[in-house]
């Protein structure tokens, strides 16, 4: 198509797009704050249209200009924000996460997958210390914010907010359906900031480390037992009311890299994490799409473990906890 | 008629794109076939841009003018690298990627910092064994190549091109100055992909499984050589001849997601790794900046074991090594 064609086929749209007694000369001529005569010029390319006015029209009409003028992109769009003392603190950061879930639930089917390089987020808000385990250590160690660095890690020191903005998080996640692929090292670095942080006496006793060893028992525990039953409950729920589905893979060749791709009823969107815990989203179909077949290959290279499988279950759960049985007998306590 | 203000964003985006060291002026008269007064008047504004040369450009350089102009506030755009099986095969992917890190090499200001997940991408190609397996494992087992669906592993199976391209990636980044961020945890995937392939059959003989392995060695023993040096060197070579152009870092605590932040002359260019091979790269500022103060934060966070900390760095490869040892102890 050459440019003339464009110009005509963007009119062409216009026209269709307007009620049939609406004067199209006259609003394009509004738009681009010109005159009727300026506008019919441009409709019947005798003037060309300046980039400008081409945007101006397409934004307010809604007209796709890659399609108009058929541009194909290898780009892709990601957005996010970058967690920083000053801008985008971390309660900023989990609200982003809360309005992104909240529109996730917006739609009848959904479903998360997550490729697991560590523990997903959201399973530790299930006990507050590993919350606020996690929550010091981001802001200490991985953000290094100065009116941290001098401090001592105290579980009472983790606000009550953050901690409601983490149940509210918990409660949109158990209601999206989820598949896990894990390795077995997904745990590992987790038990190392605990170990780290025993080393650097950053903990005021080693009390406090038994506590986290014994919440990311309970965390554990209850994972197990939802990978068991195929479902999501509450921790705290004893008849265990079953929430949105679980799945969860057991991938011996690949570490994930936590990246998330959420299925929505048309769409997906692909979460990638950066700089180890900033995230970014992109709806870029190319992208999403080879996301998607990637995790599928993954699965189908992995051992569902959930509801099935018992055996390798057992094992799965059974190496992580004796890993953390080994730490809680090296404590002085 | 309001300011460019899309005009602007466009010119911008396209700054973004550029290698660093082109003239956007040049670039814009060379694609619209106009002086570089003309182009200089489009870029400052002074002269509004037609459709048609909007689209040139947004041809030229594969921008997405609706992604452009509708943009929120926090996005970034990103080029992506993916390998396919009928556009871009493996052999293209090393070719370009030879061609990238020569051209990092040739600013006169350059650094490379390598946050990693795994085993640094170039450290793979020392020796042949090595080079043979990852290449066999991302063929059939990542790529999925139909033509590796129903073979074994052999020795043998990688082709004298690769293999030479391969090498010659390495020997073109061990030329270039470079910061790696390890953990003890990075070489894990190195070793479960053999483990993977043993348990599944794919060896087709034992004595490939101990080949493999020693070469993961070798690999690990000569790395350790590079960092006591603090250069980067090809087996037999010796390292007195080269710059000192390598800081490693044992870093405890975080496990990195194979991010590679390249800054030649001033502009970065991070370098997002996924699907074990693709990446994705951008020179935006908003995202670069932080994502390279970040690093930083890291690198003081870790210990320098390169040419300095011979203690840490002994514990550092004495915990890899037994990684391996154990697994060849079970062979």
């Amino acid at each position: 198509m050459n440019i003339n064609e464009i110009q005509q086929q963007l009119f062409h749209i216009i026209k269709n797009k307007m009620p049939q007694e609406a004067s199209v000369p006259d609003e394009v001529a509004k738009l681009l704050n010109i005159s009727s005569d300026s506008a019919y010029r441009r409709m019947r390319n005798e003037k060309q249209l300046s980039f400008e006015e081409v945007y101006i029209l397409a934004n307010h009409f809604k007209i796709s200009l890659d399609q108009l003028m058929s541009i194909s992109t290898g780009g892709m769009l990601f957005q996010g924000n970058i967690v920083n003392e000053k801008t985008y603190g971390f309660d900023q950061y989990l609200t982003g996460m809360l309005h992104t879930m909240a529109y996730f639930s917006s739609f009848k089917n959904k479903e998360i997958y997550y490729s697991c390089k560590d523990m997903p987020i959201f399973h530790h808000f299930y006990v507050r210390e590993i919350a606020a385990f996690k929550w010091f250590f981001w802001l200490k160690t991985y953000l290094q914010f100065p009116a941290f660095v001098k401090r001592k890690f105290k579980f009472s020191d983790y606000p009550d907010d953050l901690y409601k903005l983490d149940q509210q998080l918990l409660g949109m996640y158990n209601q999206l359906a989820s598949r896990e692929i894990w390795n077995i090292e997904s745990m590992t670095i987790f038990l190392r900031q605990i170990e780290f942080y025993r080393d650097a006496d950053v903990f005021e006793s080693d009390e406090d480390a038994l506590k986290l060893y014994e919440a990311l028992e309970k965390t554990w525990d209850h994972l197990e037992k939802q990978a068991a039953l195929g479902y999501k409950f509450k921790i705290d729920d004893p008849e265990q009311k079953p929430l949105a589905e679980y799945k969860m893979y057991f991938n011996e060749v690949l570490l994930g890299d936590n990246s998330i791709l959420v299925i929505t009823d048309n769409l997906k969107m692909a979460f990638m994490t950066h700089t180890t815990f900033n995230f970014m989203m992109t709806r870029d179909v190319a992208f999403t799409e080879n996301m998607y077949n990637h995790m599928q290959t993954q699965m189908k290279r992995s051992t569902l473990i959930s509801e099935v499988s018992e055996k390798e279950r057992s094992r799965f759960f059974r190496i992580i906890r004796e890993r953390i049985q080994k730490r809680k007998e090296a404590l002085e306590v | 008629m309001p300011d460019y203000q899309s005009q602007e964003f466009l010119f911008q985006r396209i700054k973004e794109l550029l290698p660093p060291h082109a003239s956007l002026v040049d670039a814009v008269a060379n694609i619209l076939h106009v002086s570089s007064d003309s182009a200089y008047r489009r870029i400052r504004g002074e002269t509004p841009l037609v459709l048609d040369e909007a689209r040139e450009l947004c041809q030229h350089f594969k921008i997405s003018l609706d992604q452009l102009l509708n943009v929120k506030e926090g996005s970034t755009l990103f080029q992506n690298v993916r390998i396919d099986l009928k556009n871009y095969s493996y052999e293209k992917f090393l070719t370009d990627l030879v061609k990238l890190v020569k051209y990092i090499g040739s600013f006169i200001h350059k650094e490379v910092i390598y946050l990693t997940k795994d085993m640094v991408l170039f450290h793979n190609f020392y020796y042949q064994p090595l080079i043979a397996f990852r290449y066999f494992f991302w063929m059939k087992t990542i790529i999925q190549h139909p033509d590796f669906r129903n073979r074994e592993f052999t020795l043998d199976c990688v082709s004298q091109e690769i293999e030479t391209l391969s090498r010659e990636l390495t020997m073109a980044y061990n030329a270039i100055p470079s910061a790696e961020i390890w953990n003890t945890e990075s070489i894990n995937a190195a070793i479960l992909q053999i483990e993977f392939y043993k348990d599944s059959g794919y060896f087709s003989s034992a004595n490939d499984i101990k080949t493999v392995y020693e070469a993961l060695e070798e690999t690990f023993v000569h790395l350790k050589q590079e960092v006591e040096h603090g250069c980067k060197f090809m087996p037999g070579e010796n390292p007195e001849s080269k710059k000192n152009n390598f800081k490693f870092f044992y870093n405890r605590v975080i496990l990195g997601d194979n991010t590679i932040m390249v800054v030649t002359d001033r502009i970065k260019t991070a370098y997002i790794n996924y699907d074990v091979l693709n990446y994705m790269y951008t020179r935006d500022e908003t995202f670069c900046d932080p994502c390279y103060i970040d690093m930083q934060n890291m690198m003081k966070k870790s210990t320098l074991i390169s040419e300095t900390g011979e203690k840490q760095r002994n514990i550092f490869f004495g915990i890899l090594m037994n990684k391996i040892k154990e697994r060849k102890k079970n062979l």
